[in-house]
């Protein structure tokens, strides 16, 4: 009995690791057998020697990075919520922005990032401007979902204890529409920090993202690897963030 | 009383008189590379390690840049002080009512070339090249040169064809075979082409354009007019500076390429250190040595821009004497 | 004179219903109460029973001031006119309006504090409602976590915290099983003996609306008229085994049968 209940969490852990484990040994591997060129492939233990070595440096420009995912995606959150607040509270805002902001979420903002770096300059502004507004629609659109969706017994029932709209509001629609916005918010981080690396590409002097270019233009495909690694441990870190939080919003069982 | 009063006297005429030296340890400049950083820009990367910038009151900021068009206009626009640009940039610019001038010669010689794979050790020449694929970035002066120079060699315009990659893709698109020829430049990506060969095994070769024909210079310092006439003891002292650099680069390439490292340490050292090689060799020009680094000669300069103005239908729009000076260097 | 009818005193009614119709246009034009008129004395136990359509629903919403009757018809509460809703009328619904992210307790408090009532005076309120409600080892659980029938005691809670004088139940055990029904159906009784406030309770159950309530009022089908006020003379209080063994339940009930039958 207790041999069994020590095992459960060990092997859980196991089962969460085994992938990567797996592809990590794949990896190595492949590299050697199909005698695949280092500035295609790096071998998987360079990457991991280049990770090590340059460990300073990366840790320096991911939070160059992650400083700029997280402005535009603090942006992203609150300009979302607001406008799906407008939107749904005056049929005006719905009438004037909604139509506007669908086609503008159609455009590839890929497109759109040489000019941002223009208009906005090469600093800090022009990547938690793209980190924004990839970010900003599915915030906005699930938040307005999440207030449209409030069931409506609820509704009559705080219209049957006399309640004030903005008592509605703060009591039933909010917290009724918070699972949702929180689903947004999970969907927004990962595209905040494609955002952030866009524009870093497009225009930069620091960052992950610029970091790969340099390791580009040097062939230095270990270092652009490690790099990769690091852009990948910090969006995960971020989303992880992103979820602990999602998880003390209570859940949905209307 | 009379000691306080000395006292005070002297205190602010010490002040009085620090006071021009603190003045002029402000004169901020920015310099934009062009480019990534490469061993190109390596004269001024030395000055700036070793304090020569300082000691001439200048406080220089070395920054990035996306390529010669953007750098030529954003010169214009006053974003940055001095850049690396080359003469077509420069050209275009002025032709669209940019005031830009060079005012030091780095590259004496255009840099450029095709490279190419060589296969079973056989070298090519500009015939073996017909309807071949040449990849260039996609802002590359490449597009506009290439065709001008085949007309020059008396072949047709698109006797080679021209394809346009993103800058990341084009040394492994050539060493990978997607594409025929590459485009290839000294003191930047042609030793990195180089190290990129030798991991995949293969060999390369190239045709330089100035081999057949082209007689220009490539890119060097270049400043607005209004900053010229506005600074020109500023600029001196830059230049002055910057060529002293890459006199010390050329005695002492490793010494540079290792100062070039700890600038920009995701530099590769090997790499950077060739490339410094092959800028030592292009910033010198035996015809006017006693001149000095950085001199611009007037017959190449007139080739450069008649073979501009044939490229780019100028009409003689643009003329000499606007485009660059030599009153900014010393002597 | 159809349609008037009722043996509490008029002057004593708490609820006046007066000539009142209603009209849903929707894609089609739904009339779904037709003239109904009738009294419920204070401190009665009025059930309303009809087929399903009939309109039950929408007449206690009438009478709660959620809806407004067609001109012509008027409810009155208390001698108000009824155009909103009111403090002093509770509202339980078929569906539990329990807010998810509260816990049973929170919700019982939410009309309170919606109200402005003071602090301390809702606490005092909540602990004297949940014993009397069976809740106090589950106050601090979530609805998802109750099972049905403390659903509905906590739904009873939250109309019963404001103290109502008149409290409108709509369906409200219809989605429970057959035991937890009769169950919660005793602790209503006991319940309304002791607060002894008027109830209007909607229900399919003909045997529920006879054993809990003083007055049945029997609507007929769709558009809802009232067919029938009888008053059930049967002594309290009421238990299940004993009053439902009772030869005159079951004539009541059999009555009633028929007369929805026909209906």
């Amino acid at each position: 009995m207790h041999a069994a209940s020590r095992v459960r969490p060990l092997r859980a852990t196991l089962e969460r690791v085994a992938v990567f484990i797996v592809l990590a040994a794949l990896w190595e591997w492949a590299v050697d057998i199909f005698a695949i060129k280092p500035y295609l492939l790096p071998a998987l233990s360079s990457v991991l020697r280049s990770l090590w070595h340059n460990r300073m440096m990366l840790l320096e420009q991911a939070l160059v990075t992650g400083g700029e995912i997280v402005l535009g995606y603090a942006a992203a959150v609150i300009g979302g919520v607001l406008m799906a607040l407008a939107i749904f509270t005056w049929p005006l805002a719905y009438r004037m922005f909604y139509p506007v902001l669908v086609v503008f979420q159609g455009l590839p903002k890929i497109a759109l990032a040489p000019l941002m770096i223009v208009w906005v300059g090469y600093g800090t502004s022009s990547k938690v401007l793209m980190a924004f507004l990839f970010a900003f629609f599915p915030v906005m659109i699930t938040t307005l979902g999440g207030l449209a969706g409030t069931p409506e017994h609820l509704v009559e029932h705080f219209r049957a204890i006399r309640a004030s709209p903005w008592t509605m509001f703060r009591r039933l629609r909010l917290p009724a529409a918070l699972p949702s916005i929180m689903d947004g918010c999970k969907t927004a981080m990962p595209l905040a920090v494609i955002g952030a690396i866009v524009g870093e590409f497009v225009g930069s002097q620091r960052g992950l993202g610029y970091l790969i270019l340099e390791s580009n233009a040097q062939a230095r495909t270990d270092l652009l690897f490690a790099a990769l690694v690091a852009i990948s441990l910090l969006a995960g870190l971020l989303y992880w963030a992103i979820e602990l939080l999602a998880r003390r919003v209570w859940w949905r069982a209307l | 009383m009379k000691c306080i009063l000395q006292l005070i006297g002297t205190a602010v005429c010490a002040w009085a008189l620090g006071l021009p030296a603190t003045a002029s340890a402000q004169e901020k400049i920015t310099y934009n590379m062009a480019w990534l950083p490469q061993g190109s820009s390596i004269g001024t990367i030395v000055a700036a390690q070793r304090g020569w910038f300082k000691e001439a009151g200048l406080d220089v900021d070395i920054v990035r840049g996306y390529g010669g068009g953007r750098t030529a206009n954003e010169l214009d626009q006053g974003q940055f002080e001095i850049g690396y640009v080359d003469p077509i940039s420069l050209v275009l610019n002025r032709n669209n009512g940019g005031k830009i001038r060079l005012v030091g010669a780095i590259n004496t010689q255009w840099p450029g070339g095709i490279c190419y794979v060589l296969k079973q050790g056989q070298k090519r020449s500009l015939d073996d090249m017909r309807g071949l694929q040449l990849g260039g970035g996609s802002a590359s002066p490449v597009h506009n040169v290439v065709p001008a120079w085949l007309e020059m060699n008396g072949k047709p315009r698109d006797f080679i064809r021209l394809v346009r990659l993103d800058p990341a893709v084009v040394d492994i698109s050539l060493i990978e075979g997607k594409v025929d020829l590459a485009e290839c430049w000294l003191a930047s990506n042609w030793p990195l082409l180089r190290k990129q060969a030798k991991a995949a095994g293969v060999a390369l070769d190239w045709i330089r354009y100035s081999d057949l024909g082209l007689n220009a210079y490539g890119s060097g310092f270049a400043a607005r007019e209004e900053y010229i006439s506005k600074k020109p003891e500023v600029v001196r002292n830059f230049l002055l500076a910057s060529y002293r650099g890459f006199d010390f680069a050329r005695s002492n390439p490793d010494q540079a390429a290792d100062i070039a490292v700890q600038m920009f340490p995701t530099l590769d050292r090997a790499v950077v250190l060739e490339q410094i090689r092959e800028i030592n060799d292009l910033i010198t020009d035996p015809q006017v040595a006693s001149k000095g680094l950085g001199y611009l000669r007037e017959d190449r300069m007139g080739s450069t821009l008649s073979f501009l103005d044939k490229a780019f239908d100028l009409h003689g729009k643009i003329k000499l004497p606007d485009i660059y000076t030599n009153d900014l260097l010393t002597k | 004179m159809a349609g008037i009818v009722g043996s509490a005193d008029p002057l004593e009614a708490a609820v006046r219903v007066l000539r009142v119709s209603k009209t849903f246009v929707d894609a089609n034009e739904v009339r779904a109460l037709d003239t109904v008129s009738f009294h419920v004395g204070r401190g009665e136990f009025v059930s309303i029973i009809g087929p399903s359509g009939c309109g039950k629903s929408t007449l206690l919403r009438i009478v709660a001031g959620l809806i407004m009757p067609d001109p012509g018809g008027t409810a009155e509460v208390f001698g108000r006119l009824q155009t909103a809703p009111s403090n002093d009328i509770g509202v339980v619904f078929q569906t539990h309006n329990l807010l998810p992210w509260l816990t049973a307790e929170a919700n019982i408090r939410l009309a309170a504090e919606v109200q402005r009532i003071d602090a301390g005076e809702i606490r005092e309120r909540v602990e004297a409602i949940l014993p009397v409600l069976k809740l106090e080892s589950f106050r601090k659980s979530y609805p998802h976590q109750l099972s049905g029938g403390m659903r509905q005691r906590a739904a009873l809670g939250q109309a019963l915290v404001c103290q109502p004088q008149l409290l409108l139940l709509d369906e409200p055990f219809a989605a429970l099983d057959a035991l937890t029904r009769d169950q919660l159906n005793v602790e209503l009784l006991r319940l309304w003996q002791a607060i002894r406030k008027t109830v209007i309770l909607v229900t399919h159950s003909i045997a529920e609306a006879v054993f809990l309530a003083d007055r049945v009022l029997v609507m007929s089908d769709r558009p809802g008229r009232v067919i029938e006020d009888l008053r059930v003379d049967l002594p309290r209080p009421r238990d299940p085994s004993g009053t439902k063994s009772r030869p005159d339940f079951s004539r009541y009930v059999v009555h009633l049968g028929t007369l929805m039958g026909l209906a």
